[in-house]
């Protein structure tokens, strides 16, 4: 699948401005969402070819209820979802999606760190294309 | 000077026996009379005693008997004008050492003397040691009742295993912090005992020989964080490199690991929230640096901007976060003051005066006449006013008002502030004074803050026996109520 739409969701105005500029500028479209309620809804309505999702937002596990809810769908099981945080290893929070059992209720295909490097996120988009063949 | 008391009706014997034992360096001292024999040997310390078997008012044994009985240290030997066989067998009976017919020869007498102080010694040690023998299991049954109420009385479980796994000792708290109903000294105890601890101490049961360290794991008993424990192995030396068995000591640390655990959620909370700005900023410097992304000038102005407002407000939390932890310290050393809340409301409010034009809100305040005065650090309660009034600010609607009053109650003063506010929703509000916690929606979000304000309030107010307390309504405004306790007279 050529990805050409992303659904950004993030809850800071200042990342979402940031990354939108970010990913345009390597010619890729970006809607936005700033709750995960919302995000979902967007989603729905756009069906992107991509989603990056921030983790922490109205509630403390916002973006993994999104990607489980992305993930349910016909078109979410079609598309590289990743998330995209702060709240890492470095900070104590103990989760990615490198154990088999963080795998099996992590339905995200990727999690990367903030700040954005978008080569990584299209590295991540490669790898989702690469296993789904 | 060993001393001799002869009791002997043919008094005096042989004047050179008598001579030869003063020569010997013996104290002699006789009598003829059974009573005042008896007496004597009593009252005085006598090494031997000479008793004639056929005294003129007693019988020999009776006098023998009667010194035994009360000085039985006193070496007897009786001594016989009539020698039987019979009353020989008796004398020894009745505790007399030798039994020796007359006429006595002074050869005879001091060898029948030597034997006898060896006798005397003999006895002295033995009931010496037997004395001590049983001052010492005295002791150690003292000891013992002592070593069973201590263990008792720890609230660590102590278990104690022989070699062949066999449980020898445990006290109550080792029922209780492996969670089991019964236990039995004697009984074989590792099946009893969960996986992690029968790893653990089969290394030691099964070692070769005597290992000086020790092995400390934890582990949980009940699951979901209701009983976690540490359990410390050790061996029971025995000689030569050898050991008896082992020590398990089980303590409780479940309320140890529930402050780490609360703990290290506050750091991982306090690490993301200053990572975040941090991310914030350095995006933005990005973007300005990258040559692939053309900015108009203003969108370059409202970057930097916007950079500049995401680092004073980690300023801000980290202020606010070293208030937190130098709360903590102060609290023993906070020299307190007698002050005027009136004043400390007053002036506060002048403080934003300023802020409260720019968001067009009207103020009213209301006071008591002739509050009692406070016991508090200005610095602290002036937070609190502070705190609360720029969030009755910051959260309020364009052209809303904030209504202050401060009233005194019973035992405290009540400073209770209500503004016409966004509300919190019901939800939220048991949250409202977590670390952290800020409710989202689209009229906090474009407001500062570092969910750690009402935190530092609540703090503050319980530092000084106060309390805190607020009402809500999502949409119509919140209305916060703090309780000090005045100074009385």
């Amino acid at each position: 699948m050529n990805i050409k739409k992303i659904l950004l969701v993030d809850d800071d105005y200042d990342l979402i401005e940031q990354h939108k500029l970010l990913l345009e500028a390597k010619g890729f479209d970006v809607i936005t969402a700033d709750s995960g309620e919302k995000g979902f809804k967007v989603f729905e309505k756009e069906l992107p070819d991509a989603c990056v999702v921030d983790l922490i937002m109205e509630h403390h596990d916002s973006g993994f209820i999104l990607c489980y809810k992305i993930k349910k769908t016909d078109h979410g099981k079609k598309i590289p979802v990743i998330i995209l945080t702060s709240a890492t290893y470095e900070t104590g929070f103990r989760f990615d999606t490198s154990t088999k059992e963080e795998k099996s209720w992590i339905k995200s295909d990727g999690v990367l760190n903030k700040p954005i490097v978008v080569d990584e996120l299209i590295a991540k988009f490669e790898n989702f294309a690469k296993h789904k063949l | 000077m060993p001393s001799i008391l002869i009791i002997d009706n043919e008094f005096p014997i042989r004047a050179d026996i008598y001579t030869f034992l003063e020569r010997d360096g013996y104290t002699v001292q006789t009598t003829t009379n059974a009573a005042e024999g008896i007496q004597l040997a009593i009252s005085n310390e006598f090494e031997f005693a000479l008793i004639e078997q056929e005294l003129s008012d007693h019988s020999g044994l009776k006098v023998l008997q009667a010194i035994k009985r009360v000085k039985p240290e006193i070496a007897c030997l009786i001594i016989a004008k009539n020698p039987s066989y019979e009353i020989a067998v008796e004398a020894a009976n009745n505790g007399a050492y030798s039994y020796i017919p007359k006429p006595i020869s002074y050869e005879e007498l001091s060898f029948h003397l030597s034997k006898g102080a060896k006798h005397r010694q003999l006895f002295i040690e033995a009931r010496n040691l037997r004395k001590e023998r049983y001052s010492n299991l005295q002791e150690l049954s003292r000891e013992k009742s002592m070593f069973k109420t201590v263990l008792n009385a720890i609230n660590g479980g102590v278990l104690v295993i022989n070699t062949d796994g066999e449980l020898v000792y445990f006290n109550n708290a080792s029922l209780i912090n492996l969670n089991l109903d019964h236990l039995e000294s004697g009984e074989q105890i590792l099946q009893k005992l969960p996986e992690p601890i029968i790893k653990q101490i089969s290394d030691y049961l099964f070692a070769k020989k005597y290992k000086s360290n020790i092995s400390e794991i934890e582990l949980e008993i009940i699951p979901n964080n209701k009983l976690y424990v540490q359990s410390v192995c050790s061996h029971i030396p025995k000689e030569s490199n050898r050991f008896s068995g082992i020590v398990l000591v089980i303590r409780d640390i479940t309320k140890k690991r529930e402050v780490e655990h609360v703990k290290s959620q506050f750091v991982s909370m306090v690490a993301h929230e200053l990572k975040t700005p941090l991310v914030a900023v350095e995006g933005f410097l990005q973007i300005l640096q990258n040559p692939e992304i053309t900015l108009t000038e203003s969108k370059r102005i409202d970057f930097l901007k916007r950079s500049y407002d995401r680092i004073k407000s980690l300023f801000q939390l980290v202020n606010d976060l070293l208030d937190i932890s130098r709360m903590e310290l102060r609290e023993k050393y906070r020299e307190l003051d007698i002050i005027d809340f009136n004043e400390v409301v007053k002036t506060t409010i002048n403080i934003f005066e300023l802020d409260l034009k720019k968001h067009e809100i009207t103020l009213t305040y209301n006071s008591d006449e002739a509050l009692p005065k406070i016991k508090v650090e200005q610095n602290e309660i002036s937070r609190v006013v502070s705190n609360l009034l720029s969030n009755a600010i910051k959260y309020n609607k364009p052209k809303g008002s904030i209504n202050i009053s401060l009233t005194k109650n019973e035992n405290y003063l009540y400073f209770k502030i209500t503004d016409t506010g966004i509300g919190i929703k019901e939800e939220d509000q048991p949250k409202l004074f977590q670390e952290f916690f800020r409710a989202l929606n689209k009229q906090t979000r474009a407001q500062n803050g570092t969910g750690l304000g009402l935190t530092i309030v609540k703090r503050i107010v319980e530092s000084y026996h106060g309390k805190i307390e607020f009402e809500s309504q999502y949409g119509k405004g919140t209305s916060f109520l703090v309780k000090l306790p005045f100074v009385k007279n």
